[in-house]
């Protein structure tokens, strides 16, 4: 009796993989079809976008911001390149054309290792920018705090001494 | 009487200025320094001519006190009024400048016998004088104006041969010398005192009782008909000695025959107990022939076995008293001796008392094993039942209760610390209380009355702030003593609205004041404004210390006397105040503030009101503007103290690495939007 279950359990439990393939399967057979439908721009775009492609690869992070920089750095190189395929005929040739051209790739590649390029030094640029800032904001702070102390004198607490109760109420 | 008790001339500075022109008394007495006259001098005054500007005839002279010596202001107006007493008359008195005296000094106009003294001071010998004119004209009328004067509340004690002066047009009456010039009994010789008086020094007898006057009086009498000073060359030791010996009667006489006829009023003049003692009603019965006879000398009692004390034998309690109190650190330690407890029981009269006193001395004895060392209250307070006739006995201070204020006077005035220290002592440990309720007792008389100013002594002495303690019971004991602050005491303030035009000449002349805050300056307010002012002087104290809290009380203080009493403008002592209180800028915690402070009290100080230069330094609106301000830059300064802190500690990489790759990701799809965007637009 319990073996009729479990049986029967496994059997429901087999029922969801076989739907999920079927639903996966769907898209890129859609896809495959698709792609042979436009396959001139298939042919661009695929080769275009390998950098993306590399990126999404190698990008392990969440969210995937080396991924979406480089994408949007290969697609503004890349969009050029479609409208031209597309308002010149749109076809295999033409497209192969294009892909064997070395500005095509000097440009996409180009603008994917700016991409690149922006993902691994933006954040030292920035860290930079704001020890910048800092500085500026300690330099006003101490600015202030001398003319405090030239104005109220021995009534301002040294460093030494203990902050007095409530005293630090306001931000500065 | 232009300026009956006032100012002469108005005081302006020193010897040099004031010896352009002998001073002015009531705008019309013109003394003159020139002149002095030797034999009207008196002991703490010397005497010189004046001139009566209205009726240049007036034969007048005036006795200019010494420095500390005090007058007695309250005998001075009823005696003033008394044209029907045979008493020297005060005239007009005052302060006045003199040449030779570098300082201003009180002065009294008196008018000027048409003789001389009776006996010229310090001659111990002289021509005796007939008994009939004696009675006739001294004893008799003598006695009437000191009777008279006694009725008044008023005790001459001065009488004596060399302040007997001839009176009248032909010199025909005898006219007693004044008495206002000096503390009462200050210039009495021993011979001329009652014993307790004699015993207790000058400065400290005070005015006694009419009954004093009348001691004088025969001492007087019985000089006179002598034609010799009684015990002359005796020390004042030697002839308390005689009298308690002897008794008074036949220690003056000193063995020589009783001139004819005086024997009666003599002894009854000179009986040692004042209510055995003759007044004037006796004298007047004598004097009329009947028959009173005067009680026989009450010598003091003898014990039958002596107590020896310092190496002496003392046979009675008076003189032993007096032993105690010249030598009170070696008596505290007699009177814990057995012997001396065993003595005195035998000699006191009343059972209870000696009960009293043996258990006074045991509980004394306990209280010395635990506590050894000399023991002063306990002597004083023997020394009261032993005499109770006697002066106070502390601490080597020996005065009756209300000459207290003249020894307190002369121990500020000599800088003696540990006297008026042991004055004070007296008064907070209630000793003068006990001395009068002792005497309340011992004599069935009521002094509560009396009782009263002591008990409020010790309420002031308890009270150590400024306007109390020591210094206002010296003004409280003597009501007429000039302020003795360092800075106005040559200039003889006697005066709450002379006080500020004093200091601002001090200051005019000088430059400034050694310091404004003096207790003195707010014990003598205290003692002469006569009104409760309690407030002002809590101002004072709550300072806790601060030396510039502490100027700007007196100043406060100084202001309100300026607006009760002027003048209205005080410009050198602004000026000065204003540059010794700038320090007092440094109250307001900002810069900014500290200038307006100073720029305001530079602004007030020639205007010569010490109210502004105070409410310059003390305007409360600015001050609370300053704390106010003095917390918020604190708090904004510890803010920013923080803060930088957190800059300096905090890491500018940290999180710069999500936010450039955010930054990247973003700058690259802006990039394809743009891209296709352009693309598209074409």
């Amino acid at each position: 009796m319990a073996t009729a279950r479990t049986t029967a359990r496994m059997k429901r439990r087999r029922r969801p993989n076989t739907s999920a393939i079927s639903r996966g399967l769907g898209p890129i057979l859609i896809s495959f079809f698709a792609a042979l439908v436009v396959l001139p721009t298939t042919i661009v775009a695929t080769v275009g976008l390998l950098p993306a492609i590399a990126a999404f690869m190698v990008d392990e992070d969440r969210p995937r911001y080396l991924f979406r920089g480089v994408l949007g750095m290969n697609l503004a190189a890349l969009w050029p390149f479609l409208n031209r395929l597309w308002w010149h005929g749109n076809d295999v040739r033409l497209a192969v054309a294009i892909v064997g051209d070395v500005y095509t790739w000097a440009a996409i590649y180009g603008a994917s290792g700016l991409g690149w390029l922006l993902f691994y030094t933006m954040p030292s640029l920035l860290a930079g920018l704001r020890r910048f800032a800092a500085q500026r904001r300690i330099e006003q702070l101490k600015s202030r705090q001398a003319e405090l102390k030239a104005e109220w004198g021995a009534a301002i607490p040294d460093g030494s001494e203990a902050v007095p109760a409530g005293a630090a109420g306001s931000g500065g | 009487m232009p300026d009956a008790g006032g100012k002469g001339t108005p005081i302006d500075g020193s010897g040099a200025e004031a010896a352009t022109a002998p001073s002015v008394l009531g705008g019309r007495y013109r003394l003159v320094d020139d002149e002095p006259i030797a034999e009207l001098d008196s002991p703490g005054a010397t005497a010189c001519v004046v001139r009566d500007n209205n009726s240049p005839s007036a034969n007048l002279f005036a006795r200019v006190l010494a420095a500390g010596i005090i007058p007695r202001k309250d005998t001075m107006i009823p005696l003033r009024g008394g044209r029907d007493v045979q008493i020297m008359r005060p005239v007009e008195w005052g302060v006045v400048a003199l040449r030779p005296l570098k300082r201003n000094a009180f002065a009294i106009v008196f008018e000027r016998p048409a003789g001389g003294p009776l006996v010229s001071p310090g001659a111990a010998a002289f021509a005796p004088m007939p008994v009939s004119d004696l009675t006739t004209r001294v004893l008799g009328p003598a006695a009437l104006a000191l009777a008279h004067i006694g009725r008044r509340g008023i005790t001459h004690r001065a009488v004596r041969p060399d302040n007997l002066f001839m009176g009248g047009e032909d010199t025909s009456h005898v006219l007693i010398g004044e008495c206002v010039s000096c503390p009462p009994g200050f210039g009495q010789p021993a011979a001329f005192e009652t014993i307790e008086m004699a015993m207790t020094p000058p400065l400290g007898r005070g005015p006694g009782t009419p009954a004093d006057d009348m001691y004088a009086l025969g001492v007087t009498v019985l000089a006179l008909a002598l034609g010799r000073i009684p015990l002359a060359g005796l020390s004042a030791e030697e002839i308390v000695e005689a009298k308690l010996a002897r008794g008074s009667f036949i220690a003056l006489l000193a063995g020589e025959r009783v001139p004819f006829g005086l024997r009666e009023v003599l002894r009854g003049l000179l009986a040692d107990h004042p209510k055995e003692r003759w007044g004037l009603p006796q004298i007047e019965q004598w004097l009329g022939g009947g028959i009173n006879k005067s009680i026989h000398d009450n010598v003091q009692s003898r014990m039958d076995r002596p107590i020896t004390f310092r190496g002496k034998d003392y046979w009675g309690f008076r003189d032993l008293a007096d032993a105690f109190g010249k030598n009170w650190q070696a008596a505290s330690t007699t009177i814990l001796e057995e012997g001396f407890s065993k003595w005195t029981a035998r000699g006191l009269g009343d059972a209870d008392l000696a009960e009293d006193v043996a258990r006074t001395l045991k509980s004394a004895r306990i209280e010395a094993a635990s506590n050894p060392g000399p023991d002063p209250k306990l002597v004083a307070q023997i020394c009261t039942i032993l005499d109770p006739d006697g002066p106070m006995r502390y601490r080597g201070i020996i005065a009756m209760p209300n000459g207290l204020g003249p020894i307190f006077a002369a121990a500020v005035r000599d800088g003696a610390r540990d006297d008026v220290s042991h004055i004070c002592d007296m008064l907070v440990k209630g000793l003068v209380i006990d001395w009068l309720t002792w005497r309340e007792e011992n004599e069935n008389s009521d002094l509560a009355l009396a009782l009263k100013p002591y008990k409020q002594f010790q309420q002031l002495l308890r009270h150590a702030g400024p306007g109390y303690g020591a210094e206002r019971c010296l003004y409280e004991l003597n009501p007429h003593l000039p302020c003795q602050a360092p800075a106005v005491e040559p200039y003889y303030v006697e005066k709450l609205e002379e006080l500020l035009p004093t200091l601002e000449m001090v200051v005019r002349r000088t430059g400034g004041l050694p310091t404004i805050y003096d207790r003195h300056f707010a014990a003598f307010i205290a003692n002469r404004a006569k009104r409760n002012m309690d407030r002002e002087f809590a101002a004072m104290e709550d300072v806790r210390g601060d030396p510039v809290l502490v100027k700007l009380g007196m100043v406060r203080l100084l202001a309100w006397l300026q607006t009760e009493y002027g003048p209205v403008s005080l410009p050198n002592l602004t000026e000065w105040l204003a540059a010794d209180l700038e320090s007092a800028a440094d109250r307001f915690a900002s810069k900014t503030m500290r200038g307006e402070v100073r720029r305001r009290l530079a602004a007030v100080a020639p205007q010569g009101e010490l109210a502004a230069v105070y409410n310059a330094v003390c305007d409360k609106s600015l001050l609370a503007r300053d704390d106010t301000g003095r917390r918020a830059a604190v708090q904004e300064y510890v803010a920013a103290r923080r803060r930088i802190g957190e800059l300096e500690s905090s890491d500018a990489t940290l999180g710069a690495r999500e936010l450039g790759a955010r930054v990247a990701a973003w700058l690259g799809g802006a990039a394809a939007l743009v891209s296709a965007a352009l693309v598209i637009l074409g």
